[in-house]
């Protein structure tokens, strides 16, 4: 048993084999950042042949493709793929709107971030978690995990993410923004939040798209907000930013909500779509292994 | 408006169906959520799109409108306006008795009711009914047959002139026009100072609306006396709309006492006063004048009165010798004995073989008489008074007869009232009996109709009987209450007339035994349930309650529905 399984409630031993055999598969062209795993287009020492091109002075003889010399009697180097590092982003919505449901957003949440962050550090990726609303301080922060790389940061992200706290109101899409004029770095970023935020998120997204990120959008949701089914007449109290509303709701209105959510959440999802965002619907009633190792590794986040 | 009818209270009990609605109404469970500006939008989703949430919307809104309406409504203080027929057929009854020349309208009475019987006459004919015009007064009558012509209408109502007299009560004028009405149910507009009931149960073929004209006067009552042993009873009613302070005076000719009494608006009081002395007559009055004057005064005999035993058949006669304070026993002529006692006897149309031994009043002696001798009539005899106590206060110039017979007289009579050719009234002594002798017919004269007549009935017992009468016990306690016009002979002037000063003109008050206390009080309680003699019942009536409650309804069903659906 890897001593990390250990550290994290919930993962047992085989979903992290499993996860271990798992490796995101960004899109092409994706910034790298030291060597690592993931192939990248430009010429590099890995044994993934990409192209050849004719020898140039100072080029490595090793490289000269001699056959094709044989036929044609002329110089050829062949190019092999490089094999980079990236960073992965996180950024964990911890605000009180996912500290909701059953089960619980935030908890689901911290499991989802830990199984993406066990593999990207396990492909020798560099990893950094960004938890929100929290100010976004780059260093010595407790809700900012800076990045990091190699199996040995695996304990080290668990323990972040098992004792992050939940925070308190966060307007989502401004958040975002922020983020992305403070951390310039582009990599692969995996938002983790309900998109819960009353002027939306679509801001927040734009600015991240701009700098160079490919962005997936893991929306949580508990099924009670899906559709609610509890009838009755309430006073509702958003946890997050305390505002109240009476409602009575019956059969016919409940039915009209879910109605109503399911056209709002299809239309964060276009608008996800529209922007090259990968978009997943995550309901919390999902276990973190039919999510990870169905949901996302189905739909191209990751691969085998 | 008076607050304590139905409807108010209807009202009321709404309040607390409201306030019970309200309480029992579970409160809103409060539950968090992780947003809720979802269900915001959703909720105004809902409202702009759907149907049934608009329609619903749009009732709640209506409601409060309706609420509003209501209370604007109930604030602006509504009646209920003369409702337009169609079709009908209707009688406008103008009311042109001399009492609606009172001038507390101005100009007075009379002129606003024409101008608003030519209002109403417009507005009837606009909608196709026909309507006839009656005038009401002594005589009620139709002026005008149904027409559908306003400018004959009109002028009809401009030609209807002030009467002079009285109706002594709308009886006459529903009588006729339940007869006009026939089959169909015939609508009346009655303009008119009178209170009338306005559905009366018997026509129910009319559908009465009164409309009221003149301002509620004053009306104070005195509702009985009695003695009750030492003391006076009296007791007194304000059936006025506003609280007065009467002065209530008991006197037997020389004032014994005055008091001062405060009074609320329609309330009664019963009042005890020790009497002082031994007065044989009392008289107990309300100082102040108001609309009634009749009854603002009581007399109390304290003792017996005389028996009287009439013999005749007339019913005035015996009503009025009862009126005037005498015990009456009638006996028709046939069943006359000398032995049935009595201190006085009358004698109408006949005359024993044999004259009484106590004092006698002979009425129209039948010719052929031992005692009275005719020696032939004469036709409306022209009539002159002798002075005598017997004629005084007795007013004799409207007094006539239309025969009289000539009777020859003993010297021992003195004539008090003849003509050039007859006696007609003698007062005097026969075989030593004090006798008074009237030669003509009662029935052929205008006498009994007029006030003159009890008072010289009275006057005339009472001279017969001795003066002073001989005072005895009381057989029972009794009640004294002014006259009323049909006690006499079912007309004439106002009882009001006979409220003389004079001690000799006291007796002139009726007497009636105890138990018709119960119908005085009964009369007037009538009035009291009209709100007094005076006020005016009115056909507009007041909707303000009615419009409270329809907006509390309408506040209750917009409650409802805002907590549902809001």
């Amino acid at each position: 048993m890897p001593p990390e399984a250990i550290l994290f409630p919930g993962f047992s031993d085989l979903f992290l084999r499993r996860l271990s055999l798992l490796r995101f598969r960004p899109r092409p062209g994706i910034p790298g950042k030291g060597a690592g795993e993931h192939l990248v287009r430009k010429g590099g020492a890995s044994v993934e042949f990409s192209d050849f091109r004719t020898y140039t002075y100072g080029d490595d003889f090793r490289l000269v493709d001699w056959n094709s010399y044989a036929r044609l009697d002329r110089l050829f180097v062949k190019v092999f793929r490089d094999e980079e590092g990236f960073v992965l982003h996180l950024l964990l919505d911890r605000s009180r709107s996912m500290d909701w449901g059953q089960p619980n957003k935030l908890l689901f949440a911290r499991r989802l971030a830990a199984a993406l962050g066990y593999v990207a550090l396990s492909a020798y990726n560099w990893v950094t978690v960004q938890t929100l609303p929290d100010e976004l301080t780059t260093r010595g922060s407790a809700s900012f995990f800076a990045e990091h790389r190699g199996r040995q940061m695996i304990p080290e992200l668990f323990r972040f993410l098992r004792d992050l706290p939940s925070g308190g109101a966060c307007e989502l899409g401004a958040v975002l923004a922020e983020y992305a004029r403070k951390h310039r770095q582009p990599g692969l970023l995996v938002i983790l939040s309900d998109a819960l935020s009353p002027r939306g998120i679509e801001g927040g997204i734009n600015h991240l798209l701009a700098l160079g990120h490919q962005l997936v959008f893991l929306h949580l949701l508990a099924p009670e907000e899906i559709a609610p089914t509890r009838a009755g007449e309430f006073e509702l109290v958003d946890n997050e930013w305390g505002d109240k509303l009476e409602v009575s709701l019956d059969r016919f209105s409940l039915r009209t909500f879910a109605i109503f959510f399911e056209r709002w959440r299809r239309n964060l999802q276009d608008y996800c779509q529209s922007r090259g965002v990968l978009y997943f619907l995550l309901p919390t009633s999902l276990s973190i292994e039919e999510a990870v190792l169905h949901r996302l590794l189905q739909r191209g986040l990751l691969q085998a | 408006m008076t607050w304590v009818q139905p409807l108010f209270l209807l009202s009321l009990a709404s309040i607390l169906v409201l306030l019970f609605i309200y309480l029992r109404h579970p409160r809103r469970m409060r539950k968090s959520v992780s947003q809720v500006f979802l269900y915001l939008r959703a909720r105004r989703e809902l409202l702009t799109r759907f149907t049934r949430w608009r329609f619903l919307r749009s009732l709640i809104l209506f409601f409060q409108v309706l609420t509003l309406v209501f209370l604007g409504l109930a604030a602006a203080g509504p009646q209920t306006a003369l409702y337009p027929l169609a079709g009908r057929r209707c009688a406008l009854v103008l009311d042109n008795s001399l009492s609606m020349m009172a001038q507390d309208l101005a100009p007075d009475r009379f002129q606003v009711a024409r101008e608003k019987a030519r209002q109403l006459a417009g507005e009837l004919l606009r909608g196709n009914n026909q309507v006839s015009l009656w005038a009401l007064n002594s005589k009620p009558g139709l002026v005008l047959d149904f027409t559908d012509e306003l400018p004959e209408l009109l002028q009809a109502i401009d030609s209807l002139a002030p009467s002079f007299l009285s109706p002594t009560s709308a009886d006459d004028l529903l009588a006729l026009l339940a007869a006009r009405a026939g089959d169909e149910t015939l609508v009346v507009y009655v303009l008119s100072d009178l209170a009338l009931e306005l559905t009366p149960r018997q026509y129910p073929n009319l559908e009465l609306h009164s409309l009221a004209v003149g301002e509620p006067l004053p009306n104070y009552a005195l509702i009985g006396c009695a003695r009750e042993g030492e003391s006076l009873w009296v007791k007194v009613a304000n059936f006025s709309p506003a609280a007065r302070t009467l002065h209530l005076t008991v006197d037997d000719g020389l004032a014994l006492l005055q008091r001062e009494l405060p009074l609320e608006a329609m309330e009664t009081v019963d009042l005890s006063i020790l009497l002082a002395g031994t007065p044989s007559l009392l008289r107990v009055s309300i100082q102040e004048e108001d609309l009634q004057p009749w009854d603002n005064f009581l007399f109390l005999p304290l003792s017996a009165p005389p028996r009287v035993l009439l013999v005749g058949t007339s019913r005035y006669l015996a009503g009025a010798l009862e009126s005037a304070g005498f015990h009456v026993v009638q006996v028709g002529p046939e069943d006359y004995r000398p032995e049935i006692p009595a201190d006085l006897l009358v004698f109408e149309g006949m005359l024993p073989s044999e004259l009484p031994a106590k004092p006698f009043f002979v009425i129209h002696p039948p010719p052929g008489n031992a005692f009275f001798p005719w020696t032939g009539t004469v036709t409306r005899p022209l009539l002159w008074a002798e002075t005598s106590p017997l004629l005084d206060y007795v007013d004799l110039a409207r007094v006539a007869f239309w025969e009289a017979p000539i009777i020859e007289l003993s010297s021992t009579m003195r004539p008090l009232l003849r003509s050039a050719q007859t006696t007609v009234l003698a007062a005097g002594q026969q075989q030593g009996i004090r006798t008074i002798l009237l030669g003509p017919s009662l029935t052929l004269s205008n006498w009994p109709l007029l006030p003159a007549f009890p008072v010289f009935l009275a006057q005339a017992m009472r001279w017969l009987s001795g003066d002073p009468l001989p005072n005895q016990p009381l057989e029972e306690e009794a009640l004294l209450l002014s006259p009323l016009v049909a006690d006499y002979t079912g007309g004439g002037d106002p009882p009001g007339l006979y409220g003389r000063q004079a001690a000799d003109g006291l007796r002139l008050f009726g007497v009636a035994p105890l138990e018709q206390q119960e119908a005085n009080l009964i009369r007037h309680t009538e009035l009291e349930g009209l709100g007094s003699a005076g006020e005016q019942r009115t056909v507009p009536r007041d909707l303000t309650v009615f419009f409270l409650m329809l907006a509390l309804f309408s506040f209750l069903m917009e409650e409802l529905l805002r907590r549902r659906y809001d």
